[in-house]
């Protein structure tokens, strides 16, 4: 599992790749707080992610409180078909905005 | 009268500079012999030992030594008299007089009538114990026997202090054994606890059959099942993932088995009840119980009217697929079915409804409920995860429906789970699976 990070057009880019799975997930949630640190609107791109787990989700979940306390937005980007139907079938993607591809989310945050 | 020669006093001169030198010497041998003896040793009763030794060879008399333990309160004391020692533990209020010369600051002489010397043993200010040397000679009292005793006083609390935190980090070590031992013991017996809350093995309603069974990691998991029948022709039945696992989940499946029951229970008209309407209360109850948004519970509930040969289904989250199986056919279909989890997120509450599915099971198939575990325990890597496609229902899928299937189904999941390493097993594993066979 991995996390990089950087900035563009003002959107902090957050970009995961690999497994989240019950041997690393604590280390995704802290890596993931860490990443969406700061002012940035966030835009979690999950195009590399072959696997969640549910505390992967709630990573995620986390990460979207914590960034919506601070009046920031979170957005997701690039999902796998079997990641997408995880946030499907929470109805998580009825709170977070879902995007298939990443220009796609960059283009919503302009409307 | 022989008179010497200037040349011959010179000579004296020197001869008494050289034997000066040599003695300088030895002593510097000898303390330098002393200091690598007594710090190289990590035996505290073997440096106390060459304490008082060498204290004895020194200035004679009878030696006693006090010094602390690593245990709090407690001090050793021996006494070297006629070649032997004794020891005794002692607490601080049994020590006496010596007390006071433990805590005193720098060698303390007593007076002709109790003739004794008090040589206090520190490490950086830090009072260790204390050296009595007690019924000695006039000549032991010479300047340069106390100068040698302040001299080698620093080394022995070097050495002490050592010893005593090597043995304080030994205590410390096995202290924190013992209670690691007894978390482990304790979190066994909870997980123990868990296990014997989720009914195992299978019951029979009608023309189906329920088989329950599960595996757990090596820690204590938050995977659950539970079933039972609430009137004449139905049963209930869930399986259940708290995120996260330890204390906390497993404490959250108590509360699941508890919450579910009361609400079924308490449910006004029985007849009325359905799975979405169970996942209603059960997200109402866990609200009130204000969890951090990271705790949730995904959990697909059912009902089984066994007379009128009807599952019907709702999910709250539950990340793993139910899967029918048909094994005549070779057959494998899983349902998608959608509903938040049972959580505390903020959530517009209109979102927190429950669709539901309703399935009719024909003789031989079966619905198999799975946890996610049992995709993760799946050894040809994570990066699919169909649930379809995993090992589990893929053996499942080889048992013939024949006479002997609730034989054989039961000891291919046990071969399916004792073929898990436990101690390597990060996740639990649980199963539900529902078979129609009539």
């Amino acid at each position: 599992m991995m996390i990089e990070t950087c900035i563009k057009e003002h959107i902090k880019v957050v970009k995961v790749s690999g497994e989240v799975n019950f041997e690393n997930y604590r280390e995704f949630g802290d890596g993931l707080l860490r990443s969406i640190e700061g002012s940035h609107n966030i835009l979690l791109d999950l195009g590399g992610l072959s696997y969640l787990n549910s505390m992967g989700l709630s990573c995620i979940v986390k990460a979207y409180a914590y960034v919506k306390k601070d009046r920031r937005d979170l957005r997701l980007c690039e999902l796998q078909e079997h990641i997408k139907k995880l946030f499907t079938i929470t109805k998580l993607d009825k709170m977070i905005a879902l995007y298939e591809k990443q220009e796609d989310a960059f283009a919503s945050y302009k409307k | 009268m022989i008179e010497h020669s200037p040349m011959d006093e010179e000579m004296l001169l020197m001869r008494e500079k050289l034997e000066k030198l040599r003695i300088q010497n030895s002593q510097l041998l000898f303390f330098g012999d002393f200091c690598s003896t007594l710090l190289s040793e990590t035996n505290i009763e073997k440096i106390s030992l060459r304490v008082m030794e060498q204290m004895h060879r020194l200035v004679g008399g009878n030696i006693g030594f006090v010094r602390k333990e690593a245990s709090a309160d407690q001090y050793a004391s021996y006494i070297l008299e006629k070649g032997e020692i004794r020891k005794h533990i002692l607490k601080r209020s049994e020590l006496g007089s010596k007390c006071f010369f433990i805590y005193c600051k720098k060698i303390y002489v007593g007076n002709e009538k109790n003739p004794f010397i008090a040589v206090p043993i520190k490490y950086e200010g830090e009072n260790l114990g204390v050296v009595m040397l007690e019924n000695l000679d006039e000549d032991s009292f010479r300047a340069v026997n106390i100068k040698h005793l302040e001299l080698i006083a620093l080394p022995i609390g070097v050495a002490v202090k050592n010893c005593l935190l090597l043995q304080q980090s030994i205590l410390e070590k096995h202290i924190i054994a013992d209670q690691h031992q007894k978390i482990q013991e304790d979190l066994r017996f909870a997980q123990k606890i868990q296990s014997y809350l989720m009914p195992r093995g299978f019951r029979k309603y009608g023309d189906y059959m329920i088989y329950g069974d599960h595996k757990q990691a090596r820690y204590l998991g938050g995977d659950f099942y539970d079933t039972f029948q609430i009137d004449q022709q139905r049963v209930v039945f869930y399986i259940a993932d708290v995120s996260g696992h330890g204390v906390a989940a497993s404490l959250l499946t108590v509360f699941l088995k508890q919450a579910v029951r009361g609400i079924v229970q308490s449910f006004p008209e029985t007849y009325k009840l359905k799975p979405s309407a169970i996942l209603e209360k059960l997200q109402i109850r866990f609200r009130d119980l204000q969890m951090d948004e990271t705790v949730y519970i995904g959990t697909l509930v059912g009902i089984l009217d066994f007379k009128r040969h009807l599952i019907t289904l709702a999910n709250a989250g539950h990340n793993v697929e139910p899967v029918y199986l048909d094994p005549n056919n070779q057959q494998v279909i899983t349902y998608e079915l959608k509903g938040p989890p049972i959580n505390n997120w903020e959530i517009d509450h209109s979102l927190l409804s429950y669709e539901e599915t309703a399935i009719s099971l024909e003789k031989e198939e079966q619905l198999i409920l799975l946890t996610d575990g049992a995709i993760e325990m799946d050894g040809s890597g994570s990066a699919h995860k169909n649930i379809e496609d995993t090992d589990f229902i893929k053996r499942i899928l080889e048992i013939k429906p024949q006479q002997e299937w609730k034989k054989e189904f039961q000891a291919k999941i046990h071969s399916l789970f004792e073929g898990l390493d436990k101690t390597h097993m990060e996740d639990d594993i649980a199963l539900l699976a529902i078979k129609r066979e009539v």
